[in-house]
């Protein structure tokens, strides 16, 4: 493993998160409180492993998962269940939550891996609608539409992780662990094949890839990641509610990933960052903010397929023909 | 030279948006602005304006011009978080008027606590939402109520159902929010109490069309009553459906009903429904005459709670004159001194729980298309 | 009760087979779902509504009716045509995940147009059919229930008869069979894509009008439920049949109705979602469709 490699690329990216903030910082001197600031970077961040997740999935594996939000929910409830009745802190909590929702994962994909790519889209969405209705009624475990209040704060020994500036530490710890998470894949052979089976399943086949086995691994660890996120959240916000985890959040998801740049995790950092914290500064439109998604769906599949940060090879597959 | 002078226009940039500008108070309004609510909502927004520009004509508080930060939660929880938030993090915000639903004032609050803020709801009836701050770890109270609660309502529309509207069973359905669910089980509570027989309880999920299914099955046990908790626009989808399918039981609901968005949904299938409401007929109400009719003037029609909402910013706004500051901590520390504060929906006593000690309830029906007392 | 469920089932049901048949005909034709039909669905929902503020005050309510009708086919129908030539035609030799991706961006678009243009709040429908309705046995039967009922009908056997027995829905069939080999038999494939998707958007705004008249209020969010459970119902039957598509229908709409007043009226859409997984994962091919091996 390259060390120096790794350790250079992740200063540059928390480099990267924080400039952003300090341009915001300098440019709305004292209008926006810097709380807030930091508010929306740990939403980023957020939205940045969610990405990651999905681009392990998506952008890697080739396979059209439009259930996603289900993982990051069972993250986030699971997580707030155990600091609920048992009192649970983050860490250990964040470990169970990432366990259970890769867990999840399988399960999914264990029937759902077998379809053709716009049928298991179509699955995925389901298991993603059906998890949101079960939250939404389980009353006893989820307090349903009401939400589940009062979850505990990380903490370490004594230390409560309660200011917004250590959350965004904390969350820029995570994004990191994501970040690497999805080099290290990329860079094996595991990584290189899941880009053969999605250039090609057949012919990955008939090479002698797993592809069943690759596909279950995908979903696997974007769903574990997932989890990791929704633990974060539910230990930052304090409370969960089934209205976070609707469809559009996953088509939100999608589309960070759409337009980064699937498959290219830089790209799709950048992705996730613009259109999470685009909507918080301009609040005014936030009436039209859904309407813009859309059309940039439209636009990207239509002229760019391969997203703003381009990869070569990406753009040849995604191309007409 | 060019340098010197870029770097200069940059550095008067900077000083100029420096500068002070003038000193506002704010006052923030959250509730459902836009979405299935958000009539109430702007209704209740409404009101708090009217109290902002009296106040402003008036020369202001402590010097100082009032301004509105609007917020809207969509009634949804998650949302209502995001925006305490959001409120909590404008240094210059004093207080909140809100959140409209009390699934949504609960975890605000706690948002609003942890900031010393005060939040005055002027229409969320469960009861939880004060009872929360009693716990000891909760601190100095910031949550308060200028309307009433559902225990008081749930329980005086169960004895109205026994003792005035002599039914003697009910079907229960809620809509499984904290406002409708808390209602419905105080209206069970109380009906059964009074002699009364439940025969079944019902959640329905906001959002949902259609309600046939449940109504079907509750047709079954003709029962002789349906009270709903919940909002109007469930309400009125309900009784529309209800009587589609040939139900000729009474229907009941509560405050979340006494809107005139109610009748538009319900059309002609709301004529007769009851629900309860926390003010005598606006016509009846001599303080709030003048009020109503500045309201129609510039607003239009009154939904329901703009008046609570007028009298709880003006309550906000006599704490802040009365603390000398704009200090949240000590601006709430005066909110929870509020006695006989005289406001145009009655006199406001904040008892050791946050909640009005002013607890009315009257009753209402639908009568050719209008509310009228029972 | 039962009886009465089973009303209310058809009455659903006969709404959703209308809507599956324009996904059922567009994936026979392009192998595509049209992620964004349910929008479709709830635009000529509001178009309908529209329409009626057109009309005179005192004009009958059967003119009304009918130009309400009238006037929402023909403008979501060209809508349909619309977005199939903008969105979807430059996708065509793409791989499928992408006229899929593009699909959900204009489903997203079209329930956001309408949000920013008709307002976020619910919009009451005008009572255009006199309400009341007849009472067999027991069971209560509205007169627009009747209504819808019967008109689905009607429409779906004219929709068959035009299928089956004219030159065009002759050239439709063969294009669903294999658009390369129709086109080279001299049918303007385009065309007829276009024309398929002019049907399926009208039999969408019916479904939206008679949704609007049935429920008495409309909202920018009602394409998204009921577009999944139409298509559902298309998938039940099989994708890609259109008798398949109707028989769905109704067989999803009672299975609603069934599963929501005996099981749980809460999980009643999650019914729906486990129906369409549970069709998807073991018979894929649905209820009436031909197996379909994946083409190597």
């Amino acid at each position: 493993m390259n060390w120096v490699g790794i350790i250079r690329r992740f200063w540059a990216f928390a480099l990267a998160i924080s400039i952003p903030l300090i341009f915001l910082f300098l440019s709305s001197f004292g209008i926006l409180g810097f709380d807030y600031l930091l508010h929306i970077a740990i939403l980023c961040g957020i939205y940045v492993i969610l990405s990651v997740s999905l681009d392990i999935i998506v952008g890697m594996a080739g396979l059209l998962n439009l259930g996603h939000v289900a993982f990051y929910a069972i993250g986030a409830y699971i997580t707030a269940l155990l600091s609920l009745h048992f009192g649970m802190n983050f860490f250990i909590s964040a470990l169970i939550s990432a366990a259970a929702s890769g867990i999840c994962g399988l399960l999914l994909g264990i029937p759902a891996l077998r379809l053709r790519g716009d049928y298991l889209a179509i699955v995925t969405l389901g298991f993603g609608e059906i998890l949101r209705i079960t939250l939404n009624n389980w009353d006893s475990l989820t307090n349903g539409p009401r939400g589940l209040t009062g979850i505990r704060h990380p903490s370490i020994g004594g230390f409560v992780i309660e200011r917004p500036l250590h959350f965004y530490y904390l969350v820029l710890l995570l994004v990191a662990v994501s970040i690497a998470l999805y080099w290290r894949i990329e860079r094996t052979r595991m990584g290189r094949a899941l880009v053969a089976i999605r250039e090609d399943e057949i012919a990955a086949a008939s090479v002698g890839i797993d592809v069943t086995k690759l596909k279950l691994f995908a979903f696997w660890i974007g769903a574990s990641l997932a989890g990791l996120a929704g633990s974060f959240f539910a230990s930052w916000t304090g409370f969960v509610s089934p209205d976070s985890f609707t469809f559009m959040e996953s088509v939100l998801i999608l589309c960070m990933v759409v337009l980064g740049g699937m498959g290219n995790v830089l790209g799709v950092c950048v992705g996730a960052i613009v259109l999470s914290s685009l909507p918080e500064i301009l609040r005014e439109f936030r009436d039209y903010r859904m309407l813009f998604f859309g059309l940039l769906l439209i636009v990207m599949l239509a002229f760019r397929p391969e997203g703003i940060v381009k990869s070569k090879r990406r753009a040849m597959e995604l191309k007409r023909g | 030279m060019r340098k010197r002078i870029f770097l200069s226009i940059i550095f008067a940039a900077l000083i100029a948006s420096c500068a002070k500008e003038e000193r506002v108070i704010k006052i923030g309004v959250a509730g459902p602005l836009t979405g299935d609510q958000a009539k109430v909502g702007q209704d209740m927004r409404n009101g708090v304006l009217l109290a902002v520009e009296d106040a402003n004509s008036r020369g202001g508080i402590l010097g100082m011009k009032v301004k509105i930060v609007e917020m809207d939660d969509r009634h949804d929880p998650k949302e209502a978080v995001s925006v305490a938030q959001k409120l909590v993090a404008d240094k210059d915000v004093v207080g909140v008027i809100g959140h409209l639903n009390s699934g949504c004032c609960i975890p605000a609050s706690d948002v609003y606590r942890m900031a010393g803020m005060a939040m005055i709801t002027p229409s969320a009836t469960n009861p939880e939402v004060t009872r929360r701050q009693l716990s000891p770890d909760w601190g100095p109270k910031n949550v308060f109520r200028v309307c009433l609660t559902d225990d008081v309502q749930g329980e005086l529309a169960g004895k109205f159902a026994i003792e005035r509207l002599k039914v003697k069973t009910a079907a229960v359905i809620h809509d499984k929010s904290a406002y409708g669910k808390g209602i419905a089980m105080e209206f069970e509570k109380a009906f059964r109490r009074y002699g009364g027989k439940v025969l079944t309880v019902e959640g329905i999920t906001q959002g949902d069309e259609d309600f046939s299914a449940v109504l079907t099955k509750i047709k079954g046990m003709n029962p002789d009553l349906i009270y709903f908790g919940g909002m109007f626009r469930e309400g009125g989808l309900i009784v529309r459906q209800a009587k589609a399918l040939g139900i000729r039981a009474i229907y009941m609901g509560a405050d979340g009903l006494y809107t005139p968005e109610y009748i538009r949904i319900g059309g002609q299938a709301s004529e007769g429904s009851i629900m309860s409401f926390l003010a005598p007929p606006w016509d009846k109400f001599e303080s709030v005459r003048d009020f109503i009719r500045r309201y129609n003037e510039r607003f239009g029609e009154i939904q329901t709670y703009a008046p609570y909402a007028y009298d709880a910013a003006n309550v906000l706004m006599e704490a802040i004159k009365r603390a000398g500051t704009t200090d949240r901590r000590k601006v709430s520390e005066e909110v929870a001194r509020t006695k006989g504060f005289k406001g145009i929906t009655g006199t406001i006593t904040f008892d050791e729980k946050g909640d009005n000690v002013n607890k009315r309830v009257y009753f209402y029906k639908v009568s050719g298309g209008k509310f009228v007392l029972f | 009760m039962l009886l009465q469920q089973l009303v209310n089932g058809i009455t659903l049901g006969g709404v959703y087979a209308l809507i599956a048949l324009g996904y059922t005909m567009v994936y026979g034709i392009l192998e595509f779902i049209n992620f964004a039909h349910g929008e479709i669905f709830m635009v000529g929902a509001y178009i309908g509504l529209l329409s009626v503020g057109i009309l005179p005050e005192g004009s009958p309510p059967f003119l009304k009716l009918l130009f309400c009708f009238a006037f929402s086919c023909s403008l979501t129908g060209i809508l349909g045509v619309l977005v199939e030539r903008v969105a979807y035609r430059p996708l065509r030799g793409a791989p499928r995940l992408a006229p899929l991706i593009s699909a959900i961006g204009v489903s997203i678009f079209l329930q956001n147009v309408v949000m920013l243009v008709a307002g976020s709040e619910n919009k009451v429908f005008p009572q255009l059919f006199p309400s009341g309705g007849v009472r067999i046995s027991g069971v209560d039967i509205s007169y627009i229930q009747i209504f819808i009922i019967s008109l689905s009908f009607a429409i779906m056997i004219a929709l068959h008869l035009f299928i089956t027995k004219t030159r065009i829905g002759t050239a439709m069939r063969a294009t669903a069979q294999g658009m390369e080999v129709a086109s080279l038999m001299g049918i303007d494939v385009d065309r007829i894509i276009s024309l398929v998707f002019l049907i399926g958007s009208i039999l969408g705004a019916v479904a939206g009008i008679m949704v609007g008249m049935y429920y008495g209020i409309i909202k920018y969010t009602m394409g998204y439920i009921a577009g999944l459970k139409a298509f559902t119902a298309a998938v039940f039957g099989g994708i890609g049949n259109m008798p398949g598509a109707m028989v769905g229908g109704f067989a999803i709409g009672i299975l609603e109705s069934l599963g929501a007043g005996y099981i749980s009226s809460d999980y009643k859409d999650a019914f729906a979602f486990l129906i369409l997984i549970a069709v998807l994962i073991l018979r894929p091919s649905g209820i009436m469709g031909e197996r379909v091996s994946e083409k190597v």
